[in-house]
């Protein structure tokens, strides 16, 4: 089978988990036989690649955040979500000359995902898109701020194959106006490494509980609220409670601060980002993994990580990971605030939990979350997407010309309106 | 089969043959075929409103939420969802943002798509980026509209589209008195070149919807003291009466007006001076754009070059009311013939079958 897979990032030239993924998934299918280019963006800095079947040639906007883009982000964003007839054009070449069985879609935003979509829907190849956010919405969303028509439009004029990471993130994708057609299917998140060696023993008292956070110091991923649970604790008088923080963002100054606030100096230590391998030794170290994420979180890989290492997760109920470990057997869930993550390790520390079983369990359980196993789903869902019937194929020329015509018109509607 | 035809125009207010085009060749493409076909025209509106014309045909304002902008600037969310949901959309005003937007909407759910050029060229993004070329099949109204494409692909025209029912002649022995111009009061209409030209004595109506307050003044000021009427936004009843008592329909539309600005396409068609023929009134038309395809010079009225000739025809139909009656009897029998509504619909018909067949 041959893959095109297009992503806005591709490691070395990363963010975040999204693309890092994408790159394992491409090991893995050239593992299995299968001829995969990618086709991704220009990186702003030179990156060292030696893989001719990467082509970093797709132009990418930073439009996240608008002091990024001054001063008219919106120009800049509606090239970057909807629409650059450039990035058609390059697709085109590679898809000619490439002749992939299947499209591969990854992460769309910066890249103009909105045309890159439609224009591999209209030509008619069989697509499969990846979705490890809300893309979609993310991509539509410079309309009126709470209209859902441009989702709506966009996402059902598309009918082929979506791999959502979680039921919840493709609620949430309705909620924004999202219709998925065609196929939706859910895949869980993997690990990359092998499975980790079995944890024998786990904490039952005699040394202060090991916590542990782990990822980016972001306000959505709540590690404030796993502070302030501390906090609880030790105003009940436990004081026998360690969180270690791995990780880094836009909030470590304030959880520095606010670590202060609450007087928990002596039982919280920040060690920064460290690498996949050092924070893994770290899953091997912790007892309980503390992820007070917001309940949006489309899957929450961290927890799938640490239980792989029999380090037992207390999780915000209602996050993607929570449909594929379950609470009581594999985690712990709570609700999302110091009250409920306090309780949830209340009830660790006073043996309420049995903190043994969850690990053990979780750490069985995840061997159906490792790569080999989840490739075997993901490959079998890019071999029906290549079989599939495809409506006919629009001319090249048209495509491009629409996506011309588009940018015209985008422009007008989002940038300058009348 | 359900037809999508967008257009500009709200409908509430129908101003000129541009905007009542589509109308009417949506009312004969579901007179044509009873039953089997609904057409919806396709409006931006300030708020949503769907309401029947008459059966078959339907008329939906469509929310957009750019307050103020009206028209073919204007794009509606809910009007790209409507034309997804047609086995065939047909985009009137084809040069306006929001025509290019349809057509862009309907290639991408993968519906035929028939365009038309009104005239009304807001946007010249989609001429130059080659909208036409999207486009299943391109209808213009004229030889001319079908030349001022320039385009090498074919294009198919569709005349006329007259509702023949309701413009038909007066009874026999109605009196008619006065020269008319019928449409909307503009330079490139070329009223004052009529004012001018009109003979002393010959009472001349001016009828229609004043676009241009300055021109409107500058017309009154022309006429003085002579036998000139002005009616502003005459209901269709009172403009049929005004055609049924017409000696002739004057259409002086003009390339160059008389500011010296030049209009490229000043008619496309003349849907006024074709209702007038309708009731019986013979036409006197300048040799302008479209105009000429639609009179038969000498049989259904005269074409001429100038104010001259404009005048001389005139003086010459006040002057024989059997040559008038002659040549309107038979500009009636023209437009029924050729360009009814109904005619035009079975031709718009034919075409989209093929469209939506293949």
């Amino acid at each position: 089978m041959r893959v095109l897979t297009v992503t806005n990032f591709y490691p070395p030239d990363a963010v975040g988990g999204y693309e890092v993924a994408c790159a394992q998934m491409v090991a893995e299918l050239r593992g299995r036989g299968h001829a995969v280019r990618v086709l991704t963006a220009t990186p702003p800095a030179p990156v060292r690649d030696d893989d001719p079947e990467v082509r970093r040639l797709l132009r990418r906007d930073e439009t996240a955040n608008p002091l990024l883009a001054p001063p008219n982000w919106r120009a800049t964003a509606t090239r970057s979500f909807i629409v650059d007839s450039h990035n058609v054009e390059l697709l085109r070449q590679e898809v000619e000359a490439f002749a992939p069985d299947v499209v591969h879609l990854w992460n769309l935003t910066g890249v103009a995902g909105v045309s890159l979509a439609l224009a591999v829907e209209l030509r008619g190849l069989p697509w499969v898109w990846h979705l490890g956010d809300a893309v979609p919405i993310w991509l539509t969303a410079l309309g009126v701020a709470g209209d859902r028509s441009f989702a709506r439009r966009f996402t059902r004029s598309l009918t082929g194959t979506w791999v959502a990471n979680s039921q919840g993130l493709v609620d949430e994708i309705a909620a924004g106006g999202g219709e998925l057609q065609g196929r939706v299917t859910l895949m869980p998140d993997w690990i990359a490494q092998p499975p980790a060696p079995r944890r024998r023993e786990w904490w039952d008292g005699g040394r202060p509980l090991r916590c542990l956070s782990a990822g980016q110091l972001a306000w959505e991923k709540g590690v404030h609220i796993a502070l302030e649970a501390l906090g609880l604790l030790r105003d009940e008088g436990r004081t026998d409670v360690e969180l270690d923080i791995v990780g880094d963002g836009p909030e470590r100054f304030g959880l520095e601060a606010r670590v202060g606030r609450l007087r928990l100096e002596g039982q919280v230590r920040f060690h920064g980002r460290l690498t996949p391998a050092r924070t893994r030794d770290w899953f091997d170290t912790a007892d309980v993994l503390l992820f007070p994420t917001a309940p949006r979180e489309p899957f929450g890989w961290v927890a799938l990580g640490a239980t792989d290492h029999g380090c037992v997760p207390i999780v915000t109920a209602g996050c993607g990971v929570t449909e594929w470990l379950m609470d009581g057997v594999h985690l712990i869930t709570a609700t999302r605030d110091a009250e409920g993550f306090a309780a949830a390790l209340h009830d660790v520390l006073t043996g309420r939990t049995d903190l043994g079983g969850l690990g053990r369990r979780g750490q069985a359980a995840t061997r159906d979350f490792h790569l080999d196993r989840v490739a075997d789903r993901h490959e079998r869902d890019l071999l029906d997407a290549a079989a599939s019937p495809r409506p006919p194929a629009v001319s090249w020329e048209d495509i491009l010309r629409m996506a011309r015509i588009g940018e015209t018109i985008a422009y007008r509607v989002f940038v300058a309106p009348a | 089969m359900h037809v999508a035809f967008t257009t500009p125009a709200t409908f509430s207010d129908i101003r000129g043959g541009g905007e009542r085009y589509p109308l009417n060749l949506a009312r004969g493409i579901a007179r044509a075929s009873p039953g089997n076909v609904e057409v919806e025209l396709l409006a931006p509106a300030e708020e949503s409103s769907r309401h029947p014309v008459e059966a078959g045909v339907w008329v939906r304002g469509c929310r957009t939420d750019r307050r103020g902008v009206s028209g073919g600037a204007a794009v509606s969310w809910e009007l790209i969802e409507a034309v997804t949901d047609a086995d065939l959309v047909h985009v009137h005003q084809v040069f306006t943002l929001l025509g290019e937007a349809a057509v862009l909407a309907a290639r991408i759910a993968r519906r035929p798509v028939c365009v038309t050029d009104h005239g009304g060229r807001e946007s010249t993004a989609g001429l130059q980026l080659g909208l036409l070329d999207l486009a299943d099949a391109l209808v213009a109204y004229s030889r001319f509209g079908a030349a001022s494409l320039g385009t090498t692909r074919l294009v198919t025209v569709v005349e006329g589209g007259v509702d023949t029912r309701f413009f038909s002649p007066p009874p026999a022995g109605t009196a008619r008195r006065h020269v008319l111009f019928a449409g909307r009061i503009l330079p490139h209409k070329g009223v004052d070149l009529l004012v001018s030209a009109c003979p002393p004595g010959i009472p001349l109506v001016i009828a229609g919807t004043p676009g241009d307050p300055g021109y409107l003044e500058e017309l009154r000021r022309l006429a003085g003291d002579r036998d000139v009427t002005i009616v502003l936004d005459p209901p269709d009843e009172q403009l049929r009466d005004l055609y049924r008592t017409a000696l002739a329909i004057a259409a002086p539309s003009v390339h160059f007006d008389l500011h010296g600005a030049y209009w490229a396409h000043p008619e496309l068609m003349g849907m006024t001076m074709l209702e007038g023929m309708a009731c019986g009134a013979p036409a006197v038309c300048l040799r302008t754009a479209a105009l000429p395809e639609y009179v038969d010079d000498g049989v259904t009225g005269f074409v001429v070059d100038d104010a001259a000739g404009l005048a001389g025809r005139l003086t010459e139909l006040a002057g024989d009311a059997e040559l008038g009656h002659r040549m309107g009897a038979a500009a009636t029998e023209r437009v029924r013939a050729s360009w009814d509504m109904e005619v035009a619909g079975r031709l718009m018909l034919d075409l989209y079958r093929g469209l939506v067949g293949g």
